[in-house]
């Protein structure tokens, strides 16, 4: 995401990427969370008036009450991928895709992301309650920085993909779940910026748009977008991922091709539930 | 088309260095300025149109404020001292600045931990929440400045020359109440007490103010005024639209550069806080 006032940007000008460049590149990244909510609020403080005067907060090191949800984490996407995120609940995937999106910043190691970043993450991401599904999609645009007549031409394309009829004039507050998703994920979808992250509140959709996400992420890797998607729904992992991470307790547990993957964290499970 | 790289880095805001900083602070609108103008549309009408009397509620809690002021000033139970012009034009004039202060401050106390749930989904420039804030008060402003218009017309008086300088005037008003609102904002979302006491803070802070009377000169009231910002940057502009004639421009060049100084100390604070608060909210 284009927005420079939470990271280091250095313009690459005109530099035509080749295939198969890294668009994300995750370097030994962990990131923690603190148990207590005063000690949550001391330290907030303490971290904030440290950073004011210049000071580091020193984020590698362990305060008490705090623990690493995210524990030395290094994997790179490459341009044009599809990429997927497995893991149990709790494991940090959420965690790693809001720290790719700039919400957090890591506390040890490095991400760096190269191209504009849209994200369609959590339920009501967004989307603004009040807001009718039409001026919502304006209102998304500007969120992620987009100017009103650069989405002006795509309006119709989003509301004919989202398909919910009538309730493109209703206030968005009104809608159920799926159709919340099916318009987020159609306005996100496309905006036209080169990296997608999507997680598993996807499933909320009907069986139909589901099928047509998928045909979607598969043409937009076809226009050299990169896509990220955290989901429990294993099977559309292995149909369109070309690379899958499984995560547990914070750490990579296996990272390579679907099948292999997805096999052995069906096994593990399976293996567990016993 | 222009690639843009970005490095997530830890304790990345202090890392960029200040000029960095100040550079990125300055683009928060040059890039965002639909952002802006949703926020403020949006706001404008959660004011405006869910509430049954609308725009009249601009009117009706200042009025109200002075109602009850002239009331027991008139029965004898408040002197208020020597005041320029009729004491109502007097007080709506003190008001209607006092309110751009504290609608704003109370308004952006909030602003972040009501956004909570697009804070922590989106990537977007925190900023702007506190601004959009403010600026809500400014039109309030606005809209109050037609009552002042028709108590004007009532009174019979023409306001002096110097009434033109009023956008000028209230700026100052303007960065002192954003400087403290982003400061208050932050606090608030790490600590939620900041939201509860800020409306007694503001009221206690209305009364030690020469809004309702005018300013002792001698005593320990006196003294608190004359060391008090809010003081300069609201009687001034008063009394340069009443009379045309202010005695205190010193005391008000220094409110100004106080206010300055707040405002871009707070908004630096606000910047360099970002992700902790996002955590925190």
């Amino acid at each position: 995401m284009d927005s420079g006032n939470r990271g280091e940007k250095i313009p690459l000008g005109s530099t035509i990427s080749t295939e198969g460049e890294a668009v994300i590149t995750v370097d030994r990244v962990a990131k923690k969370y603190c148990k207590s909510l005063k000690r949550s609020m001391r330290y907030g403080i303490s971290d904030i008036l440290r950073n004011a005067v210049g000071l580091s907060s020193h984020p590698e090191v362990l305060r008490p009450e705090e623990f690493w949800a995210i524990d030395d984490i290094s994997f790179s996407v490459q341009k044009g991928e599809i990429f997927g995120i497995i893991g149990p609940n709790g494991s940090g995937k959420s965690t790693l895709l809001k720290m790719l999106n700039g919400i957090f910043w890591p506390d040890r190691g490095s991400i760096r992301i190269r191209g504009k970043v849209v994200s369609f993450i959590e339920m009501g991401a967004g989307l603004h309650p009040v807001l009718t599904g039409r001026e919502n999609i304006f209102f998304n645009a500007a969120l992620v920085g987009m100017a009103p007549h650069e989405i002006e031409g795509k309006v119709e394309e989003i509301i004919k993909f989202a398909d919910i009829g009538e309730f493109i004039n209703i206030p968005v507050r009104n809608f159920s779940a799926g159709m919340w998703v099916r318009l987020g994920f159609s306005i996100a979808s496309h905006c036209d910026h080169d990296i997608f992250l999507v997680d598993e509140v996807l499933s909320a959709g009907d069986l139909s748009f589901s099928l047509k996400c998928n045909q979607h992420m598969k043409t937009l890797r076809e226009q050299g977008k990169s896509i990220v998607i955290v989901s429990h729904n294993i099977p559309v992992i292995r149909k369109i991922c070309d690379r899958v991470i499984w995560l547990g307790k914070g750490k990579i547990l296996a990272l390579g091709e679907p099948d292999d993957i997805c096999d052995q964290y069906r096994i593990q499970v399976e293996s567990m539930a016993d | 088309m222009v690639e843009s790289e970005i490095i997530y880095l830890p304790d990345n805001a202090i890392r960029m260095g200040y000029l960095n900083l100040i550079r990125n602070m300055a683009k928060t609108f040059s890039r965002n300025p639909w952002l802006f103008w949703h926020f403020m549309v949006r706001d404008f009408n959660a004011t405006y149109k869910q509430s049954y009397l609308g725009v009249f509620w601009a009117f009706a809690l200042p009025a109200m404020s002075v109602g009850i002021f002239t009331l027991l000033k008139g029965a004898g139970i408040l002197s208020v001292g020597d005041v320029e012009g009729p004491y109502i034009l007097f007080a709506v004039t003190g008001m209607v600045f006092w309110q751009i202060f504290s609608q704003g401050i109370i308004a952006s106390t909030s602003a972040l931990t009501n956004a909570g749930w697009m804070i922590t989904r989106v990537n977007f420039p925190r900023e702007i929440l506190v601004f959009s804030a403010v600026a809500q008060s400014l039109v309030s402003f606005l809209i109050q400045l037609i009552i002042l218009g028709i108590l004007f017309i009532w009174y019979r008086l023409t306001p002096p020359p110097t009434c033109v300088l009023l956008p000028v005037l209230i700026l100052p008003l303007i960065l002192m109440t954003l400087g403290l609102g982003f400061i208050l904002s932050v606090l608030n979302a790490v600590f939620r007490d900041v939201g509860l006491v800020i409306s007694y803070l503001v009221m206690f802070l209305l009364f030690i103010t020469p809004v309702f009377y005018a300013k002792k000169v001698h005593g320990f009231l006196g003294l608190i005024s004359d060391y008090n910002p809010l003081y300069y940057l609201i009687s001034v502009p008063r009394s340069l639209v009443i009379t045309g004639i202010t005695g205190d421009l010193v005391g008000y060049g220094l409110a100004t550069f106080i206010s300055v100084v707040i405002f871009f100390v707070g908004w630096m604070v606000f910047h360099l806080a970002g992700v902790r608060i996002t955590e925190r909210v």
